[in-house]
Order: structure tokens, then sequence, then C-alpha cells
């Protein structure tokens, strides 16, 4: 009597399809991100700065401000720096107004 | 609006017509320099002024004060000193941004398009610029313009519009799902 | 058969049953459906919380690429929405459509179906609540940060940064001694020089840290207002139970113990209800004060603010009106 020489099959082959599957999906994550990062936003991407001063000499006659001067006129040549009337803000107030 | 009312009092003569036309022309790439230069203010005024604006509006329980803000956006472009001014890159595309302000259902497609984008995970303002020249102030107003015109409009007509926009949003998010390789769920079919 | 048979034929029977049969089937394939978006969810929602924070950890400080990313995620939620809605309105809508116009109000074959498109819309709607709440769990999780050391680590590091700050004029150290939200005039103590300063992007942001930090300590009150919430909501919920169990006299005549005990829980739902507001209140009160602590000098601002949102939200504050 012939034995069955039919091979047994291996009991745990490794779920291809499924890992296909699996990467495609995965794959979707990579692509979203790649998206995500690589899209150049609308203003540009923001620049970190650090604190720092800035001159605000008069461009007229080239004298430095005081603060007993005001902001508004420079005390030296009346050039004008700023041509609103400033009112109480936070940092600047009323009396920054140059009494020229 | 009362002329009278302590809310709209300009902050370092800086009116609320003044700091919506210029966030308008900031949003489209008009430097800070430049909006100073033409108010007759440096930085530091401006913003101080900025900030005090932000804090009416917070401040402002009515909302009477971002409702009016609203309104003057709509109107950057006949401020008499900030109208005219433009990004270094130039004005746009003024063909597209005259259609957007006159066609409702081309503006509808294009903010069905911008949603479209960002659920899409791109920028969406970027997007409207590169293909449509239309920078994000101008956008900005046109929108503010179209939303005056809301209380005009019939329930019918307001859902019209809204179908409309949400259709287009949907054939725009199918092709920005195709041209990034399918959206996760495509081949799940009932 | 007689005037007084109120029971099926068996033609009946055998309609009943087909329509059964096909129901069940497009049913059987909701269920699978449903079953196989969640394998998306479930890998969309691995897919975000595994690769948001590198994104977050190289992103610029307004994090604009987290804000893509994450709209892309949820861009993909709505999508998945949008395709079970799909299903309902042109695979279950139109089969119920079709048999309740055939089959007669009162009878059972009518009752199947109806019942059978209440359980498919409200399987769509836990299928669209879950997905929500996952979303929303997500979301918190990989955006949630300790401000505590960050906004500490804010305040040294630009009191640090200032250290290198000269006057234009004589090159003296400036000797910044507050924050500065936005660039301003401040005055040289050596020559009088009016410096226009820049505080850098820290100062600027720290006003809105400041403000998640003032949250973070008052979430207690906002948990506890939640909770009021959820506790109304579940006696509301138990007393409209209890009235579908009594009887019309026992409504109508406001005794008995099933009455008396809609009263006691109506006592312990008005007491939950009236909580709501008052713990909203602290929630409010209690971010302005953290914010008066952090932030001094914007106390009048602060003062201001509060009143306005507690304007806003007192406007919305409305309580049931139960009759009993």
């Amino acid at each position: 009597m012939q034995k069955n020489t039919k091979q047994k099959k291996p009991t745990s082959y490794p779920n291809y399809k499924r890992m296909e599957n699996d990467n495609k999906k995965l794959s979707f994550i990579e692509r979203m991100k790649q998206r995500a990062v690589s899209q150049e936003p609308y203003s540009g991407k923001a620049e970190d700065f650090s604190p720092g001063t800035n001159h605000s000499t008069c461009p007229n006659c080239g004298a430095g401000r005081a603060k007993q001067d005001g902001l508004t006129h420079c005390a030296y040549c009346g050039h004008t720096f700023i041509n609103t009337t400033l009112s109480d803000g936070h940092y600047i107030k009323g009396s920054d107004n140059s009494t020229i | 609006m009362s002329q009278n009312n302590p809310l709209f009092e300009p902050i370092h003569g800086i009116s609320l017509f003044d700091y919506s036309a210029a966030n308008a022309k900031l949003a489209n790439g008009v430097a800070v320099d430049t909006i100073c230069a033409a108010l007759g203010v440096e930085i530091p005024v401006w913003e101080d002024a900025s900030q005090g604006w932000t804090q009416r509006m917070q401040e402002d329980s009515d909302f009477i004060v971002i409702t009016q803000m609203g309104t003057y956006f709509a109107q950057a472009g006949e401020h008499p000193k900030l109208g005219g001014l433009q990004a270094a890159g130039g004005a746009g595309n003024a063909a597209n941004l005259q259609r957007l302000a006159s066609d409702r259902y081309f503006y509808e497609e294009l903010c069905g398009a911008r949603t479209a984008a960002y659920e899409a995970g791109m920028d969406g303002a970027q997007w409207i610029q590169t293909n449509y020249g239309i920078s994000l102030g101008d956008f900005q107003e046109v929108a503010m313009q179209w939303m005056q015109l809301q209380s005009s409009l019939s329930d019918e007509e307001i859902l019209e519009y809204t179908n409309y926009m949400d259709a287009k949003r949907q054939e725009y998010a199918r092709k920005f799902a195709d041209e990034n390789g399918g959206n996760i769920a495509d081949d799940v079919d009932f | 058969m007689g005037l007084f048979n109120r029971g099926q034929s068996q033609d009946d029977k055998l309609q009943t049953e087909t329509i059964k049969s096909e129901l069940a089937a497009l049913e059987s394939r909701l269920d699978n459906f449903l079953a196989k978006l969640n394998d998306r969810v479930d890998l969309l929602i691995a897919g975000f919380i595994a690769e948001a924070p590198a994104i977050m950890a190289t992103d610029d400080r307004f994090g604009q690429a987290y804000y893509r990313f994450s709209s892309g995620i949820k861009g993909q939620a709505t999508n998945m929405r949008e395709k079970v809605r799909e299903v309902l309105e042109t695979q279950i809508e139109p089969a119920y459509s079709r048999y309740s116009d055939m089959l007669s109000a009162g009878t059972d074959a009518y009752r199947l179906v109806h019942d059978w498109r209440h359980r498919c819309a409200e399987k769509a709607n836990d299928w669209e609540d879950q997905l929500q709440n996952r979303m929303d769990a997500a979301t918190e999780q990989v955006e949630r940060k300790d401000y505590e050391p960050i906004f500490r680590d804010m305040v040294e590091q630009y009191m640090q940064q200032c250290k290198y700050v000269h006057c234009t004029q004589c090159g003296d150290n400036l000797q910044i001694a507050q924050v500065y939200y936005h660039s301003a005039y401040v005055n040289c103590p050596s020559c009088n020089t009016q410096n226009i300063f820049e505080p850098g992007v820290i100062a600027r942001d720290l006003e809105q840290n400041a403000r998640k930090l003032a949250e973070q300590r008052s979430k207690h009150f906002m948990d506890a207002h939640e909770q009021k919430r959820a506790e109304e909501e579940d006696l509301y919920q138990q007393m409209h139970t209890l009235q579908l169990k009594m009887s019309f006299q026992e409504l109508q005549a406001k005794s008995g113990p099933l009455y008396t005990q809609l009263l006691a829980l109506n006592k312990q739902r008005v007491a939950a209800e009236d909580e709501i507001p008052v713990q909203l209140d602290k929630y409010y009160r209690n971010i302005f004060d953290e914010l008066n602590g952090l932030l001094p000098d914007l106390k009048e601002h602060h003062e201001k603010f509060f009143i306005s949102l507690q304007n806003n939200y007192q406007r919305h504050d409305s309580k049931r009106s139960i009759n009993l």
C-alpha cells in the first residue's frame, strides 16, 4: 500500500499579501509626512531671531535721540520721525510726543 | 459705529481702518517697514498700536470692533495711504483677482480648493498663490466683500453656494489625493 | 381565517422572510465595511502618533509643518466619514425607501424595515463618534506639553540673551530688566539715547505661552465643569428612563413611589446643573489670576478681557426647563 507522499505545507508561512498591504498603507503616512514637511508655507518658514538694538538716529542730521526730547521730532533739526500724535499705549505714552 | 465710542479711539494716531488695511497688506507680503513709512510712523509705534487694537478686540464683549475690522478689511484697497501698496513680488494676477471678486462661483470654487489643500496636508494659501497668483490678503479682502452681501441672499441661494463649494472641495480632494498616491482607505469598498 | 385574525398570511410571511434576508445581507456588508475602515483608522492614528513628534521637533516657531501634517491626517478621517455617508445614502436609504413605501405601517415587516434602518444609522453614528473620539484623543496626546518648564526656560533664555544687548550710540549694556512683547524704544542708562529694541522671538511668543500655562494650571476647574455637565446629563437620562416606566395616571397624580424617585433625581440634577456655570467661572477667573502672576504688567488688560469673556459665556448659560 502506497503511503500518502503528498508533502505537507509548512505551518507558518508569513502572510506576504497582508504585509504588502500594510506596507502600502504605512507608506501612506510616509507620503503624507513628506508632503507636509516639504511644503513651502505661505509666508515662508518663520525665522528665529534674538534680541538686539537698531539705530534710531536722525537721518537728517545724524543726532541721537534722548528720552526727554520725545519720540516724534528731532530736537536738533526738527526732522519728523513720527507723523502722528502718540497716545497712551503700552510702552509708548502721550508724554512721548515731542514738544516742538 | 459711534464716533464717541472709546473702543474706536485711534491708538498713536493709527485708526481701526489704518490697522485693518495694514493687516490686509501685510497678508499680501508687503513689508512692515513699507506700512510704517506709508502711515508716517516707526515700527515700535506700529507694534504698540497693533497690540492695543488686538487688546481692544479681546475687551469688546459685543464684537463691534472685530465686525468693523472685517468691514474695513474689505475696503483695504480704498485706504488713502495703504490702498495702492503692493508686495515686492508684484500685484499678482489681476484678472484672477477681478474674477474672484465678481464671480461668486469662482470664489466658492477656490474656497473649496483651499480647504481641500489643507485637508490634504498642503498650505492652502500658498496653493492659491502658486496656481492663481492671488495673495492671501487679497483673497481675504474679497472674502469679506462677499460676506458683506450675505445678509441680502435668500436661504436657497446660501444653500446653493454652500453645496457648490462642498462639491468643489470634494473634487479637489480627489485631485490632491491622486497626486500623492491616494487616500488611506481608497481600496475599502462596501 | 376570521374577522379577528390579526396573524400574517402565508404570502406575508414569505415576503417578510425575503426582506429580512436581503436586509440582513446589507447589514452584514455594512458591518464588514466599518470593520475594514477601522483597520485603516488604526493605521492612520498609529502613524500620526509615531511621526508627529519628529515633525514638531524640527518645526518653525509657528508649528506650520505639524499643522499641515495633522490637517492631512484629519482630512483622511473626513474622507472615511464621507465614504460611510455615501454608503448610507446609496445602499441603505434606497432599500429602506423601497420597502417602507410598499409595506403597510403597523405590520411586522414594516417594523422590521424601520428597525433595520435605525440600527444601520446607529452603527454609522457610533462609528463616527468613535472615530472623532479617537482622533481627539490622539491629537491631545501628540500636542500635550508641560508649559511650566517651557515658560520658565523662555524667560530665562530671554534674560540671558538680553545680557548681550548694547546701546547703538555708546556701546554700553542696555540693562534690559523686563520682557518686551514687541519692539520698543528703550533708553540707555549710560548715555540716555533712545534705542529701538527688538526683543526677539522668545519674548514675542511669551504671552501666548503664558496663556497656555495659565490654562494648564486651571485645568482642574475645567475638568470639574465637564464632570458636572456629564453628571447632569446622566441624571436627566435617568429621569427620562424613569418617566417612560410611569403610567399616565402616576404622572398626572404627581404622587407615588416612582414620582418620589423622580423628584429626588431632579433635585440631584439641579444641584449638578447649578454647579456647571460656577465651575466655568472659576476656570476663567483662575486663568486670569495666573496670567496676572505671570505677566503682571498686563493686569489692566487681563481684567477687561476677563469681564468680556464672562459676559459672553454667561450669555450662553441656560437651564433645562423640566415640567414635573
